[in-house]
């Protein structure tokens, strides 16, 4: 028996050591790989890491490639001289798959995205994790979602226990889920509908919730669609009431550095326009762009609509440098000043132009009246063209370009829900999210919420609040990075970008100081590496650079295992009869 | 057996129709005036212009600009200067001239024109109804970043011809006068000029003084009525004065694109070194056939002297791009292709100083024939003209070591593809001797060696770049995953070898084989795959034609393997 046991393992281990298996498992690679990369060619790069360079079964593919190639090494001790070379490849290779494991597993790879003119330290992982927050039972819990390409299904360790006799189990796992939205009565729920806009050209359904808000609102371009909560009869009154257009207005407000807040009512025409504010500091505006886009590093307008609104000014008084500023209207965070420099009299300017949120006066109105009915308005040009109370299911048209709405579903205490199911991958298109469904229990009572990739979910399970997230695991690192400046540059006399890059700070370092990173040129500190990765601007917003962050202890051994194989190639190659060789045949197996 | 020969001629037959549908030449239409000039114009064909991210000789745009609406450089024997001259000249009458080529069915038949034609004049299409609806679709769906079907893309291109024609004729891309402050901020074209002279405008805002414009104006003027008046002296003359005006804009002259290098592309441009070499490689290639069937004593040494001849062309072609883009000329297939060609030759040379056998010469020469004749003869898949960087690329130790090496990486597999296919095509149709096969697979395993470790060698440099540029040493892209599979599959030969799998002939048609991995990393990657972090290479066209090489490639090792089968074992 032992004998036999010994001799399996000995011919166990001369197979583990073959060229013959060496021959086929290379080809098994090779295959596996070309599949694979026609699998990213069709279906994104994203699902090819998911169903082969990150899965289990491609790990232990190079598993036995390794233990194959180490064996093979070992099977022909004692060395000879011409093993050199062989043995230098092979250690190689071996050296380089360490090192890959160890980036695997204690590597850091991630990406930070900084606006500029700010500062941050959160890194965004690939990894997926869910977060339990239940407040009231002071419970609040993360774990790790690891991606598999099945479904997963059944109960499988991952329990939060949340209280006594309160309990949640991931019992489902969908790899790339797509969602429906429902909402369901719930008596600690509040208002909330589905409606459906249907017109020539789209058919969408929608959702309103008066969960976290008093009033909901949805704009869709030439149409604006709201809910709201009429709570007595004089309510109702108003809102069926006719109110007359409400004019354009833009207002400027600017506080200063005392904490006085000044409102300056701005014309839309005719510039410049002065106000002298009662500090006797004057604001001569310089022109108001209801469309700003930038263009060459200017600011022009694109159109008269307000889609993006924005007012350049100078400040001037007495004992301080004359000031330009421009305010966008839809991002009053982002620094008025030129280069995020501090402003010497104001702390904050902010536009407020009203005529973004009515361009063109069009509007469905939901109310929900006394004794949970609901009504409607329809507003054309700003006047009601049609009012009522809702029938469920029933089209009704508005006077709109032959639009008609209906409300699919309405609860006057209800919560909205999304149900998930397995997404079919369409070649081409970005694979959906994972989605997972938790399974709660409370004193007898169960209830399954599910969650999707990126969402968040509040739900309450017998009245216990519950709030959910799923998403990008994120992680913090141990010290800020400030970007000053991205830059981009251009081929001489295109818009084609001959470089990017971004000029960075960490704030409590003397050492880094407004460093440039750029292509081929990352900064490293503290063993993490910045690299440029990528950016995003979009028309008159901040500029946003996006950083990938790397840290790969398995560097050292990848360099030394691709010198250790080029080396061993070129002695394998050009040295051997130097190293006298025995014929090549002979020493095959033993 | 006799189904493969018959599946292989037929796939040959079809080759050769598509080769030579290639090489025929449509007529050539009635044009409103005939060319007269010989060299009058040469110094506006040395002169600087600006376009598409890079300076360059006004020969090179006009070239790549005629090329593009006409579909030739030379289109009806025109200087293509003279040419975009005369369109500035003449516009009204060139507008009705029928020099927009038009090759795609589909689209013609859209636009309701006939097929039989192939050349048409701006006027018709810009008044062709179904044109218009059709480009108003694709400026639609190009603002919201849809994908074009295959006709719109070749409207859009229609589109692309004609605004090349008009900014030509208007003088619009005529970009040859430069910012004086700083060459490297966008210049200003003759229409600019123009418009600046009617209203002092951007132009003289930008720091060029009025009397530095209006002498350009005046000089461009006068260069326009001189060709109208076919004053060859006149001509002559006036391109001198322009070329020497918009010179004199730049303040500081050291900082006006050198001379020189312009010079070095004009050259280049005429004396297309690697037509030369193609054509000498090819000669050389017949010769060394030859050499192993006729008696003659000289035949040998010619077809070796030959093949170094057209080697040293090509190293020369090679050192012009290099001078020209500053840059290692490794960024696109069509340079690629030169450079793994030059790879292939440089190890038969190599190869043949150490086993002396002309073999090897053959198989280079006939590699360098194909490839340099693809990358002649197909500017739209290989586009020869040379373009601006993107900017991971620009790096340029980078470039040269990773880019290089992994190419030559190629060459070692185009060459051992090349000594494989002599050994599959002696099996097939003459009756070697075992002991050439033997000697032929050994050159054959060489050529593999020198592959393989500069494979590994230039992957792993790539993984080095990666690390620097992406931050991480590899990522399963698909550019490295195929890099690793072709290093694979030479492994899994280099490994049969040794366990006796693969003998002689086995190794040949591996080396003949393998090179389908590498044309997938260096082609397929880009063209078929197009995804991945490679994109700056990607292109589109040819996907059928090579393809087809590739089938007709498995077919010839799978027949000359049945027949070295029943033949010899």
């Amino acid at each position: 028996m032992k004998k036999a046991t010994q001799r399996f393992l000995v011919a166990l281990f001369r197979f583990s050591a073959s060229v013959e298996l060496a021959v086929i498992l290379i080809l098994l690679l090779a295959g596996t790989l070309a599949i694979a990369t026609f699998i990213e060619s069709s279906y994104t790069t994203k699902v090819a890491q998911q169903i082969v360079y990150r899965s289990t079964w491609f790990a232990l593919l190079l598993l036995i490639l390794g233990i194959n190639v180490a064996a093979a090494a070992i099977i022909r001790y004692p060395w000879k001289k011409h093993h050199i070379g062989f043995l230098i490849t092979h250690v190689g290779i071996l050296v380089l798959l360490a090192g890959s494991l160890q980036t695997q597993f204690r590597g850091f790879d991630g990406s930070l995205s900084l606006e500029e003119g700010s500062k941050g330290n959160t890194v965004l992982l690939d990894e997926m994790e869910l977060k339990l927050l239940a407040r009231d039972q002071g419970y609040h819990q993360i774990k790790k979602i690891p991606f598999t390409i099945w479904s997963r299904e059944g109960e499988e360790g991952t329990k939060f226990d949340i209280d006594k006799g309160f309990t949640a189990v991931i019992d489902r796992y969908i790899p790339w889920a797509n969602s429906e939205t429902m909402l369901l009565p719930d008596p600690h729920g509040s208002p909330g509908l589905i409606f459906r806009l249907k017109g020539d050209m789209f058919d969408v359904h929608e959702k309103l919730s008066l969960e976290d808000r008093p009033k909901d609102e949805i704009n869709f371009g030439p149409a604006t669609v709201s809910l709201e909560i009429l709570p007595d009869k004089s309510d109702v009154q108003k809102f069926f009431a006719s109110t007359p257009p409400r004019k354009d207005n833009v207002v400027l407000v600017v506080t200063f550095n005392d904490g006085k807040e000044e409102k300056v009512s701005i014309n839309k025409e005719g510039f410049p326009q002065v106000k002298n504010l009662s500090n006797g500091i004057v604001i001569r505006i310089l022109r108001y762009i209801p469309h700003a886009i930038v263009e060459d590093k200017k600011l022009v307008n694109r159109s008269d609509a307000p889609v993006n609104p924005a007012l350049e000014f100078f400040l001037q008084g007495e004992g301080f440098k004359e000031e330009l500023h421009t305010v966008f209207a839809k991002f009053p965070d982002f620094p008025t000043l030129h280069g995020h420099k501090k402003s010497e009299r104001i702390l904050k300017a902010i536009l407020i132009d009203n005529s973004t949120n009515e361009i063109s006066g069009n509007r469905l109105a939901f109310g929900v009246g006394p004794n949970d009915v609901l009504y409607f308005k329809i507003l054309s040009k700003g006047a009601v063209v049609k009012s009522g109370t809702v029938v469920l299911n029933t089209p009704v048209e508005t006077t709109w370009m032959n639009v008609k709405f209906s409300v699919d579903r309405y609860e006057p205490k209800g919560i909205f829900s999304n149900r998930y199911f397995t997404a079919k991958l369409t070649p081409g298109a970005e694979p959906s999210q994972s989605a997972v469904r938790l399974h709660f229990t409370r004193d007898g009572i169960e209830k399954n919420i599910w969650v999707g990739g990126g969402t968040q979910v509040m739900d309450n399970v017998d009245g216990a609040q519950i709030e959910l997230t799923y998403s990008s695991k994120t992680s913090n690192l141990p010290f800020d990075v400030e970007l000053h400046d991205f830059e981009i540059k251009f081929d001489p006399g295109t818009k084609t970008p001959a470089s990017f890059s971004s000029i960075v700070s960490i704030p409590g370092d003397s050492k880094v100081v407004n460093q440039k990173i750029w292509m081929n040129h990352p900064l490293v500190y503290k063993g993490y590496t910045f690299f440029q990765s990528s950016y995003a601007m979009v028309e008159g917003e901040p500029k946003v650079s996006v950083l990938q962050v790397t840290r790969d202890p398995g560097r050292i051994l990848k360099y030394l295992g691709s010198i250790l194989i080029c080396l061993g190639i070129i002695l394998l190659f050009w040295f051997r009869r130097w190293m006298q060789k025995p014929l090549k045949k002979k020493n095959k197996g033993n | 057996m006799k189904n493969y020969l018959n599946r292989f001629l037929f796939l040959s037959l079809s080759c050769f129709t598509l080769i030579s549908s290639i090489a025929l030449s449509s007529p050539s239409p009635t044009l409103p005036s005939e060319h007269w000039t010989t060299d009058e114009l040469d110094p506006l064909v040395r002169t600087a212009i600006q376009e598409r991210g890079r300076i360059k000789p006004f020969e090179t745009f006009a070239r790549e600009a005629v090329l593009y609406v006409t579909g030739k450089v030379k289109f009806a024997g025109w200087n293509p200067v003279e040419l975009t001259l005369a369109w500035a000249s003449d516009p009204e009458i060139w507008k009705n001239a029928k020099i927009i080529q038009i090759k795609h069915l589909e689209l013609k038949r859209t636009l309701g024109l006939p097929e039989s034609e192939v050349y048409f004049s701006m006027d018709e299409i810009v008044k062709n109804k179904q044109f218009l609806d059709q480009l108003e679709t694709v400026f639609r769906k190009g603002q919201r970043d849809e994908a074009l079907s295959p006709l719109e893309k070749e409207v859009g291109k229609l589109d692309g011809q004609i605004s090349t024609f008009q900014m030509i004729a208007s003088g619009g891309s005529w970009l040859i006068v430069p910012n004086p402050t700083d060459p490297a901020a966008s210049w200003f074209s003759i229409k600019d000029i123009a418009s600046s002279i009617a209203s002092s405008g951007e132009a003289s805002a930008a720091g060029l003084n009025p009397e530095e414009i209006k002498n350009i104006a005046t000089t461009f003027q006068e260069l326009i009525s001189a060709y109208r008046e076919k004053n060859g002296e006149s001509l002559r003359d006036s391109a001198t004065r322009l070329a020497s005006n918009v010179k004199s804009i730049v303040k500081d002259p050291s900082l006006y694109p050198s001379q020189r290098v312009l010079n070095y592309e004009v050259h280049y441009n005429n004396f297309r070194p690697f037509r030369i070499a193609w054509v000498l490689y090819l000669l050389a290639l017949l010769i060394l056939i030859f050499s192993f069937n006729l008696p003659w004593k000289w035949l040998p040494t010619t077809g070796v002297v030959v093949t170094f001849a057209a080697f040293l062309c090509h190293i020369y072609g090679f050192l012009l791009r290099y001078l020209i883009s500053g840059r290692p000329p490794v960024t696109n297939m069509f340079e690629t292709v030169i450079w793994v060609t030059w790879g292939a030759v440089l190890f038969s040379i190599i190869l043949y100083l150490v086993y002396k056998n002309r073999i090897l010469l053959t198989a280079s020469a006939g590699v360098a024939t194909v490839g340099l004749i693809l990358a002649d003869f197909i500017p739209a898949v290989l586009d020869p003209s040379i373009n601006p960087l993107v900017p991971v690329l620009r790096s340029n130790f980078w470039l040269t070591t990773h880019v290089l090496i992994i190419n030559l990486g190629y060459a070692g597999g185009a060459l051992a593809a090349g000594l494989g296919n002599i050994v599959m095509g002696r099996v097939l149709f003459s009756k070697p001797s075992k002991k050439s096969i033997e000697t032929l697979s050994h050159l054959t395993y060489r050529a593999m060696q020198f592959g393989v470790i500069l494979l590994t060698a230039g992957t792993i440099l790539g993984g080095i770049w990666a690390d620097q540029s992406w931050g991480r040493f590899w990522g399963w892209d698909p550019k490295e995953v195929w890099a690793l599979i072709s290093i694979l599959v030479y492994l899994a030969v280099l490994h049969g070898r040794y366990i006796d799998w693969l003998k002689d002939f086995g190794i040949a048609a591996g080396g003949a084989l393998c090179f389908l991995a590498i044309i997938m990393a260096w082609y397929g990657v880009n063209f078929v795959l197009g995804v991945g972090l490679h994109s700056y290479g990607f292109g589109g066209g040819g996907v059928q034609y090579v393809a087809l090489f590739a089938i007709l490639q498995i077919f010839f090792v799978v027949a000359a393997s049945l027949k070295w089968k029943k033949k010899f074992n």
